[in-house]
């Protein structure tokens, strides 16, 4: 009885495997548009610190919304998740590795850039301060990515190589100019996006079927909440997801 | 009368007699017999034997390796193998000691041939050599020819006594080998028994032990036939166990000091006995089937092993052939389980072993009773009473007055010998016996210490807590000379405690007497949680219960009351009360006495204290002409807030620290301030302070700018109103004040809108009057109706006819209802005792009015006036059999709730009140104080007088329903109840000898006390204090989590090991581990649980080792901290409700992350206080408690300051050093003197000389080069103030008048100019060599390390920090220049190391110096550790090195400051 179980888990996991390894491939593109009233004119920060160099390059904009002219979203993150959540995505053979073993989040003029990051778990994030004055760094992503605040000299950089995949986002902020945030995600599939300046983006080589898509920005959810929404992606097709973001309050 | 042989008695009736009486002495011996045998406890111990016996028939089978078999068996067989090889390898030989013993003789044979043969080897050789020799020196010839033949002949015999060397040779070998070999293959086979009876031992000892145990407690035959009758006279198996404490011995009454013989363990035979839990035992009835099969094979596995002759210790047939049950009653099981916390008791390692404390010490009763019933056990509920009563005949027994304690009691046995109380607080914060601890508490809260004495001591002897009321004027209003007079008794020490309630000095500013009067009749009718006691509407005096003629007269005594507050607080602010004018008339009476020279001794005394009572009575200045700020400064009221600007006051309310404290059911919903910004929800549950919810009906009583005024000033500077009030002076400006006022004033208080009191008539007040003054000292019962219609006549008021202090003075002259209600007011409150929490002008030396506690606990039941309360209760209440759910003690038993409109009462307490005892007595005393006075006709001044106070004030739970709510509140005021209860009858006042007595050592002493002084104050209201203990089992998910944290990172300072942080003080091997930490704020989710260290965790379990530094946030599944042990951190409620209130208001700074936290959230809180004592200096704290100032630029709100006598403070300090002393040993912390060895001349030499070698010549001759600029400028300065000291000099020479001033001058201009000259011929020549050689000495490594601190380019420090002049656009740390004075140095090195170890959040500062990366070499050479140790160098010197002239001048070869 027991062999036979086993015999049938067998034959299942054979099934999977083989249904995973002859996985179609299709692509997930949308734009993430503003809900709210044309155009969008965000908050000013208030900075009361190192003016000269911060403000060398204008005023700096809050980026809670990153709205651009035409209604497109920037900054916001774009995920695959499986449907049941349970396994693990197929991943396409060509994305086995990340391309870069590097990311970079750099601190020019009083901001983080980029304002939101996505990266793999294996990538170092090279936090970087191209600036002359100093910043610090300060990270922290709830359980799985504790964190740590360390100090960035001017022209200097640290790397940050223990980062695991989360559903946490980990945020990233400065204490000595406290008005600098950033939003870093990890996953451990390649299937991810952020949208551009105009809103769009777009997910390659993402396996054929049903899955989930999950998208977020600052100021949290957007439509579908933490589980998503559910998409279809057809085999060597494309699908789209346009969605809008609405202002909180 | 003559002789005769007739007996004087009839000799039948005599053997009738003798006949009768053998009978009946032998009936008595077997009665006497009998009674013996059957003496209950003897049946006790029999069972005992049978529940021993089938107990470790469990333990056997539990230890019994069932499921292990395969191995096991495996394992017999490899034992059995190996034996057998062993065997074999003996049985090689047939006989092996007559073989050994031939190998022996053979071998020594050999050997002897040998040597005999290698001697004659030898001399041959040594023949050979003389042959060859002659044989050479021969002349070739014959003689040569033989001579050869001779030495070939040697040369033969010789090989041919060589080969026989070397076959005996071989021989010996031979021999040799036979026997090693023998011996290696026995060796070997005894090797391999020795492993497989190891690996056999391994899986079977714990079974074989528990096997043997089992095979012992049978009852065997020897035993049955010692315990027959007779017989069992001499070596009974039964015995009785008794505990003799000569020490600690007990209080018959009239019987003092008797010995103490406790028997309790001759039925209690499992007490010490960690296998005997109750659990355990209760389930020894079930011999389930399958228990039984294993059992045998168990019992046949033993017989097959002992059969096979291997060694057991033990005979299995002594075990009982098959499992047996022992069904117990519960009873029973109570009777046999052991003791729990056998860590903290009876156990002779625990601090409380049975041979040294006994255990009627703390469960009393009668402990030489062998018997249940005279034993005096106590039941703990109904439930178990009716049990007992079935089980084991139980009856309360009326005579003994010291019954057991039940269960629910007996933590108030521990006030015996642990009188400060919160010694049992652990250091840790865990709480030992919390239901005392709650009672303590309460009491302490509640002020019962006003009315009714508690005194620590007894003739010079602690007895218990001492709870006294401090001594008024306060100690520290005292002159030193007073102070030392006051603490140098004894046997009389003054007393701590402040009152409870406000002062009613100034009360006629505060409110109207019409607020105060509904007040009086109904505080929690207007603030439902508040503390003050109900005196009012009470079961004696509602106007329901009272006779006709005495409807009347609770109104008329609280008009009285209010009227009598109102007519001194006046008179009080007016500079005109009665205690000014009557020490100021005995002012002037004495010191015109003394003017006379007529003072007696007495009167000089009494002089002065009258003047120094006038002294300590400063004449207040009404509000209405001053309001002054915290120091005493007059300000301006500032003007009242527009309904917009008003908003602006909620933020400050909540966010300043008030809700620390109070709270406000305002801040309870979200609001907007006057921007129309969104003020979030806070809801506190703070009960500190008074809940400020209605505040607005009550301040000013109506009188909107008087009550502003009060309000603002209150907040401003609240020792105006209440110089001993606990809250503090928050630093508010004026302004701000002013908001928090206006938007406390306009908030809505219309739902609190009673009717007024109504007035009463002349005549009721008559009446009233006509009670006191019937009694009044002095007064003729036939005068008062005379008295009643025209007053006091004067001359009657004089001495000797009446005091000048009578409270009938108040009569004087023509009688106004005024004049009725002044006396009858000022009546009531003597007779009421409301100055036990308030101080109340004409009041100041009365004396509390309840009954002393200090030994109620063990006040005789026979003097407790029980009167009709038995009835009352039957009456009123509704008795429910159970207050607790069986099952859940947490929640209230089904029946526990209001029946018919009658609350529920338990019947432990009825029927301990019917019983006439002790705990029925308080119990109703505590519920309904009054209820003895129940269908009794009493006067109306002699009812009974305690109020009615509500301990517990629960809030209602989202989502319960109305019943479930009001039978959670009774449930938890009695819960609340039972905790007073439990510590007043703790209080027996007993002198335990001194050895007894907890006596903590220093530093726990330190933390006892200022445990106190910290719940004093409500410090932990805003600050964390100390870390939970949560206990986690280690189960493979949480070893994972553990290990997930468990990685080293290689920016730490490992070097930093011996703090208790970096590196955990025990290493955690168990199936559990404590971690110390906090909680985050948000827990990970519902299946685990997140905390932040505070110290390091290590975890050695073979298989998983771990440890993870402080600052990690471990999160572990949720059942594995479920059911264990759990102590909640002390403090921080105030931070972290500010987390998401800070988080709405700023949301790109303060935002949360997934855990609930925020670091600049937590920055912008109270600081937390884990570690205070190893982080700052303690003169520093002092001062700073004393007098807080403002130093971390990023919080929102200040400390404020409260007033906190020396002592006060100097325990706090000694507090934070005692805990972090004891708590982190590895640190080496001293208290109260510091000493700092970075401030000695020879370390800076030192350090300055390996510093110098470090950077080697050409560097140190580039940095006294870059240095010559800098003195240039130093020495100028000098000159150029010996220069001005010259000219000083010359204007006073030529300002002196007088000659001999004139000559000083003189001399002193000489010497100046010499300075002058010489610094002048220095400038000139160029000549720095002083400065050259003390900065080689002593300044190189000071003036290079401050670089790191001031350096511009890489900004370590000036980025956040004030450095001196050196100011940072937005500070956001402490400034850098007082470190020196405010932090420990070790503290300093660590935290620059990584603060993140020692914070309880997020530190915002950042790592600054990574051990792995050397950096800044151009500044400061040296590693990243020498670099940190210098920043402390420098900082703990700042005033000194910050006027070195490489400092000053910031001579720099590269980067520093200009």
């Amino acid at each position: 009885m027991k062999s036979l179980w086993t015999l049938a888990a067998a034959a299942l996991t054979l099934a999977l495997g083989a249904s995973h390894a002859s996985a179609q491939w299709g692509t997930v593109k949308g734009r993430i548009t503003w809900g709210g009233a044309l155009p969008y004119a965000p908050d000013k920060v208030k900075v009361d610190k190192d003016q000269a160099h911060c403000l060398a390059k204008g005023e700096i904009a809050a980026e809670k919304y990153v709205v651009g002219k035409s209604g497109g979203v920037k900054d916001v993150f774009v995920w695959l998740t499986d449907a049941g959540d349970k396994a693990k995505l197929p991943i396409h053979p060509s994305l086995k590795e990340p391309k870069e073993k590097e990311v970079v989040m750099d601190q020019p003029c009083c901001k983080f850039e980029p304002h939101a990051l996505a990266l793999r778990e294996g990538q170092t994030l090279v936090g970087k301060n191209s600036s002359p004055i100093a910043h610090n760094m300060n990270w922290t992503g709830g359980n799985d990515n504790p964190g740590n605040n360390k100090l960035i000299p001017a022209g200097g950089e640290i790397k940050i190589d223990d980062l695991v995949a989360s559903p946490s986002v980990v945020s990233v902020s400065c204490n000595i100019h406290p008005w600098m945030k950033a939003w870093v995600r990890v996953f451990n599939h390649p299937y991810y996006a952020v949208t551009d300046a105009d809103g769009k983006f777009e997910i390659k080589n993402a396996p054929a079927g049903k899955y989930n898509v999950v998208i977020w920005q600052d100021m949290g959810w957007v439509n579908g909440g933490r589980t998503g929404q559910t998409i279809t992606i057809p085999d060597g097709g494309t699908v789209e997801v346009n969605e809008k973001v609405k202002p909180s309050e | 009368m003559a002789a005769t042989d007739k007996h004087y008695r009839s000799q039948k009736a005599l053997d009738v007699v003798f006949g009768v009486s053998c009978v009946l002495l032998l009936v008595t011996t077997f009665w006497m017999l009998y009674d013996d045998h059957v003496k209950p406890y003897k049946e006790v111990q029999r069972d005992f034997r049978d529940v021993e016996a089938a107990l470790y028939q469990r333990v056997l089978l539990d230890k019994y390796p069932a499921e292990k078999m395969d191995d096991v068996t495996a394992a017999r067989q490899a034992v059995a193998d190996a034996r057998k090889t062993l065997d074999e390898a003996k049985a090689k030989l047939s006989q092996p000691e007559a073989w050994f013993k031939q190998k022996g003789l053979e071998k020594a044979r050999l050997e002897a041939e040998y040597q005999d043969k290698k001697a004659n080897f030898d001399s041959f050789g040594s023949l050979l050599n003389i042959a060859i020799d002659d044989r050479d020196a021969a002349a070739p010839g014959p003689k040569k020819d033989s001579l050869a033949k001779e030495a070939e002949k040697r040369k033969t015999e010789i090989a041919a006594l060589d080969v026989e060397l070397q076959g005996l040779q071989k021989k010996i070998a031979e021999n040799e080998y036979a026997t090693a070999s023998v011996l290696a293959d026995q060796k070997k086979a005894e090797e391999d028994v020795g492993r497989a009876e190891d690996a056999f031992k391994k899986l079977t000892n714990e079974f074989d032990r528990a096997a043997k145990t089992a095979a012992q407690k049978r009852w065997k035959f020897g035993d049955w036939f010692r315990s027959l009758p007779i017989i069992d006279g001499f070596a009974s198996a039964y015995r009785i166990q008794q505990v003799t404490l000569n020490d600690l011995t007990i209080d018959y009454g009239g019987f003092k000091d008797v010995p103490r013989y406790d028997r309790c363990t001759t039925c209690h035979l499992g007490i010490d006995r960690p296998s005997f839990d109750a659990a355990s035992l209760a389930k020894l009835g079930d011999t389930p089937d399958e228990a039984k099969t294993k059992y045998k094979d168990a019992v046949a596995f033993l017989k097959d092993r002992a059969k096979n002759k291997e060694a057991l210790g033990f005979d299995p047939d002594d075990l009982p052939g098959d499992l047996r049950g022992a069904k117990l009653s519960s009873s029973q099981v109570k009777e046999y389980c052991a003791h729990p916390r056998l860590d903290l008791f009876v156990d002779a390692n625990s601090a409380h072993p049975v041979e040294k404390f006994g255990c009627t010490t703390c469960h009393a009763g009668q402990g030489s009773a062998t018997e249940f019933v005279l034993a005096t056990h106590t039941p703990n509920d109904a439930a178990q009473a009716r049990t007992w009563t079935k089980e084991k005949g139980w009856r309360s027994l009326h005579d003994w007055e010291f019954p057991m304690l039940p269960n629910r009691f007996v933590e108030s046995s521990c006030l015996k010998c642990h009188h400060q109380v919160t010694d049992l607080v652990r250091s840790g914060s865990k709480e030992e016996a919390p239901k005392l601890l709650k009672g303590y508490n309460l009491v302490r809260e509640n002020g019962c210490f006003g009315c009714h004495e508690i005194a620590g001591t007894k003739g010079g002897r602690s007895i218990g807590p001492d709870m006294r009321l401090e001594p008024s004027p306060a100690l520290e209003q005292l002159t030193p000379d007073e102070r030392a007079k006051v603490l140098s008794d004894p046997t009389n020490p003054p007393g701590t405690l402040r009152k409870v309630g406000p002062s009613l000095r100034r009360l006629a500013e505060k409110t109207s007497e019409e607020w105060t009067r509904k007040w009086i009749e109904s505080p929690r009718g207007f603030r439902p949680d508040t503390r003050m006691p109900h005196f009012y509407n009470l079961s004696t005096n509602s106007p329901d219960v009272l006779p006709e003629e005495q409807k009347n007269l609770p109104a008329a005594e609280m008009h009285a009351i209010a009227f009598y507050l109102f007519a001194e607080s006046r008179d009080y602010l007016k500079g005109a009360d009665k205690y000014r004018l009557a020490n100021e008339a005995r002012l002037k009476e004495l010191e015109d006495k003394q003017k006379n020279n007529t003072t007696s001794e007495k009167e000089r005394k009494e002089l002065i204290e009258v003047q120094r009572r006038l002294e300590l009575a400063v004449k207040p200045t009404p509000l209405s002409q001053r309001v002054v700020d915290g120091d005493g400064k007059p300000v301006t009221l500032p003007a009242a807030a527009n309904d917009k600007a008003v908003l602006a006051g909620r933020r400050l309310f909540t966010e300043k620290g008030c809700l620390a404290c109070h709270s406000h059911r305002a801040t309870e919903k979200a609001g907007t301030d006057g921007d129309g910004k969104e003020i979030a929800a806070v809801v506190g549950e703070a009960h500190f302070g008074p809940n400020l919810s209605r505040i607005a009906a009550k301040i000013g009583g109506g009188n909107k700018d008087a009550g502003r005024r009060w309000l603002v000033q209150w907040i401003l500077n609240p020792n105006v109103h209440f110089p001993r009030t606990r809250m503090p002076i928050t630093h508010l400006t004026p302004e701000e004040a002013g908001l928090v006022a206006d938007w406390l004033l306009s908030q809505d208080a219309k739902d609190w809108n009673p009717d007024d009191v109504p007035a009463p008539t002349v005549d009721t007040l008559k009446d009233l009057a006509r009670v006191y003054l019937k009694k009044a000292p002095g007064v003729s019962p036939l005068e008062v109706d005379g008295v009643l219609e025209k007053g006091f006549a004067d001359e009657r008021t004089r001495a000797p006819l009446m005091a000048p202090d009578a409270d009938e003075q108040a009569l004087k002259g023509d009688l106004t209802p005024e004049k009725l209600k002044y006396y009858i007011g000022k009546k009531s409150i003597s007779r009421l005792g409301c100055f036990g929490c308030h101080e109340i002008p004409g009041f100041e030396f009365a004396k509390p009015v309840g009954t002393p506690l200090n030994d109620w606990g063990k006040k005789d039941p026979a003097r407790l006036a029980f009167e009709d309360a038995a009835a009352f209760v039957k009456d009123t209440y509704h008795v429910a059999e159970l207050r607790d759910d069986p099952k859940d003690p947490t929640k209230p038993a089904k029946e526990w709730e209001a029946k018919e409109g009658k609350r529920p009462y338990e019947k432990f307490f009825a029927d301990s009140l019917g019983h006439h005892q002790r705990d029925g007595f308080l119990h109703q005393k505590l519920m309904e104080p009054r209820s003895y006075d129940y269908h009794r006709e009493v006067k109306w001044d002699d009812r009974l007088r305690m109020p009615q106070f509500r301990f517990v004030h629960a809030k209602a739970r989202a989502g319960e329903s109305e019943e479930d709510f009001k039978a959670r509140e009774e449930k938890e005021e009695a819960e609340g109840r039972e905790a007073v209860m439990t510590f007043v009858l703790g209080l027996v006042a007993e002198p335990v000898a001194a050895k007894y007595v907890n006596n903590p050592a220093p530093d726990r002493a330190a933390e006892i006390k200022g445990r106190q002084v910290l719940d004093k104050f409500n410090c932990a209201g805003c600050h964390q204090v100390r870390a939970g203990l949560y206990d986690v089992k280690l189960t493979a998910d949480a070893l994972e989590a553990i290990q997930k944290r468990s990685k080293k990172d290689p920016a730490d300072f490992d070097i930093l090991r011996a703090h208790n942080s970096w590196g955990a003080t025990t290493t955690q091997t168990g199936e559990k581990a404590t971690l110390h930490g906090f909680p985050t704020a948000k827990q990970a989710g519902e299946e685990t649980y997140s905390l932040a260290l505070t110290e390091a965790l290590r975890v050695d379990r073979g298989d998983t080792q771990a440890e993870v530094r402080a600052g990690n946030i471990v999160t572990v599944p949720r059942e594995a901290v479920e059911n264990l042990d759990v102590t909640r951190p002390y403090g921080g409620t105030f931070a972290e409700l500010l987390l998401p209130y800070l988080a709405r208001k700023n949301a790109t700074i303060y935002n949360l992350d997934a855990l609930g936290e925020s670091d600049q959230g937590r920055a912008a809180g109270p600081p937390p206080l884990v570690r205070e004592g190893e982080r700052v200096q303690p003169d520093w704290l002092f001062r700073f408690l004393k007098e807080p100032h403002k130093i971390r630029p990023l919080t929102v709100l200040r400390m404020p300051r409260f007033n906190l006598s020396d002592e006060d403070a100097q325990a706090l300090v000694n507090y934070f050093a005692g805990a972090d002393r004891s708590s982190n040993p590895g640190i080496g912390l001293t208290y109260p003197y510091l000493n700092v060895p970075q401030r000695e001349e020879a370390y800076w030499r030192e350090r300055t000389k390996q510093y110098v070698d470090r950077l080697g010549k050409d560097k140190v001759e580039a940095r006294l080069k870059a240095m010559r600029p800098a003195w240039e400028r130093t020495l100028k300065d000098q000159l150029a103030e010996a220069e001005r000291q010259l000219e000083s000099a010359k204007s006073r020479v030529a300002s002196a008048k007088e000659d001999a001033v004139r000559q000083t001058a003189m001399t002193l201009e000489a010497e100046t100019k010499k300075t002058v000259d010489a610094l002048k011929a220095r400038v000139d020549k160029g000549d720095y060599e002083a400065y050259r050689h003390s900065y080689l000495e002593s300044e190189a490594y000071a003036t290079d390390a401050f670089r790191l601190l001031t350096d511009a380019s890489s900004q370590k420090c000036l980025k956040c920090h004030r450095v001196g002049n050196n100011i940072p656009d937005q500070e956001q740390g402490p400034p850098l220049e007082s470190v020196f004075e405010r932090r420990r140095p070790d503290w300093v090195q660590r935290w620059v190391a990584l603060p993140q170890r020692l914070l309880t959040y997020r530190s915002v500062m950042p790592q600054n110096f990574s051990n792995d990366k050397t950096e800044l070499q151009n500044l400061f050479e040296g590693d990243s550790f020498e670099q940190i140790s210098a920043l402390r160098d420098v900082l703990m010197n700042y005033p000194k090195v910050s006027e070195l002239p490489g400092v000053r001048y910031g001579a720099a070869p590269a980067g520093g400051n200009k």
